[in-house]
């Protein structure tokens, strides 16, 4: 039964199956700290929440102001993109759950969410939050889902040095908030405090997120490889909300079909046209 | 009341309020050395009703952490009822036992099932083995005692035969 589990996913029904019996566990366990959260919420002041609410409001406009750049920009980007004929991420669709805040294992870094397979999820869907990339999920259960984080010791995330443009790997240490860059050639142009940033290969993880900052790179002689650590942009015990990224890849039409923004039809369209290549 | 079925209740409340001991979220170098409650509670229901307890017990209630966990189905399962199968052969023994040799033994009993799930879970992903990996057994057997009384009260108290 082990080895079934190990080679292949069959038993992933008999899982999802139990898993509302286990649950409620689950949810004991996590009640504590909800109402802990509760009751915090509850001793607010109320010229706390004014303040908060202000600053909240400044922080809107800010970003909204900013947005409309984006905008712009994000426009002039597809059509460089389709003038090159090179694929683009059109955009990402959020779907918000949060930690519960269980224990599960001490050896692997991995969290629950409190939304599962009812909400769409999907294994291998990335897991981000408003600070950078946090994991990915590996697996679903109807009411919660099993999310790995970028430090586990069996996870590894496809990454550019956002300064350089170079592409490398970034692997989890088991060491909480610490990844190491093991594929760095000694000539490599790095330095501390750069900031990685996702690189879209692989597919998994949308391009463009930050992920980690270098924080101490050690050479030593003999070694053909810069032995480098790097902090994670998300601190792991600051976790409250995470954010399930569904990523709309499609390629982006060759000729500007519509001088307009295109259209999801016509891409669609051109999409079936470019197929028998 | 129904005698049986107020009984399997107890018990089934003692596994699950272990189970969620077991997943309680505390800092990291605590949960490493952290023992397996359900795996002593298992055993304390092995020695104390073995007519009723046995490694099939043990099984059900390890593949119920497994999907708990989400380790790999079937390897708490193949722990717990290896734990249980143990404690269950030598329940007249063990019983006889004053407090501290029980804990020896089990110690012994919660070596080996450590040792097993360490070997099994690495099949699964690497992760780092140090000697701290095997703290879980010496805190298990040093938790028996205490584990022992609780239950012991709590059956006598609630009179599960």
């Amino acid at each position: 039964m082990i080895i079934v589990d190990y080679r292949t996913d069959k038993l992933g029904y008999i899982r999802s199956y139990l898993s509302p019996i286990v649950h409620p566990i689950i949810k004991l366990v996590d009640t504590p700290s909800q109402i802990s959260q509760w009751v915090s919420s509850l001793l607010q002041s109320s010229s706390d929440i004014l303040e908060e609410n202000i600053a909240i409001k400044r922080d809107s406009t800010l970003l909204r102001a900013k947005l409309l750049k984006y905008e712009a920009l994000e426009k002039e980007n597809t059509r460089l993109r389709a003038v090159l004929a090179s694929s683009f991420e059109l955009g990402e669709q959020f779907i918000v759950a949060s930690l519960i805040n269980v224990n599960l294992d001490p050896n692997s870094h991995r969290i629950i969410a409190d939304k599962g397979s009812r909400f769409n999820l999907f294994k291998g869907q990335a897991v981000i939050n408003t600070k950078g990339i946090i994991g990915q999920i590996t697996r679903v259960l109807p009411f919660s889902s099993e999310v790995m984080l970028i430090t586990d010791l069996n996870h590894a995330i496809p990454i550019e040095i956002n300064r350089t443009g170079l592409r490398t790997i970034a692997v989890g240490t088991g060491v909480f908030n610490q990844l190491t860059l093991p594929y760095l050639p000694r000539n490599t142009d790095i330095k501390p405090g750069d900031l990685l940033t996702t690189s879209g290969l692989g597919g998994r993880y949308p391009k463009g997120y930050p992920v980690a900052t270098i924080s101490t790179l050690s050479t030593s002689p003999g070694q053909a490889f810069i032995e480098a650590r790097a902090q994670t942009a998300v601190q792991t015990e600051h976790i409250h909300e995470l954010l399930m990224v569904w990523s709309d890849k499609q390629p982006i039409p060759l000729i500007p079909v519509l001088e307009q923004q295109p259209t999801k039809a016509s891409i669609n369209q051109t999409e079936t046209a470019t197929e028998p290549e | 009341m129904n005698t049986p079925i107020h009984g399997t209740f107890i018990i089934s409340l003692s596994f699950i309020i272990s189970m969620a001991v077991s997943i309680i979220p505390v800092p990291d170098t605590v949960a490493i050395i952290m023992p397996s409650w359900t795996l002593l509670t298992l055993m304390y229901w092995c020695v104390a009703l073995p007519q009723k307890i046995s490694t099939g017990t043990g099984w059900l209630v390890g593949f119920l952490f497994d999907v708990l966990t989400g380790n790999l189905l079937g390897l708490h399962a193949l722990i717990f009822a290896t734990g249980a199968y143990l404690s269950h052969r030598s329940y007249s023994q063990i019983r006889n036992f004053p407090a501290w040799q029980q804990a020896a033994i089990l110690f012994v009993f919660l070596l080996f099932a450590q040792i097993a799930s360490l070997w099994l879970k690495q099949t699964n992903g690497q992760f780092e083995i140090n000697i701290l990996s095997l703290t879980p057994a010496i805190t298990g057997a040093l938790s028996w005692p205490i584990l022992f009384t609780v239950l012991r009260l709590t059956r006598r108290r609630y009179h599960v035969h």
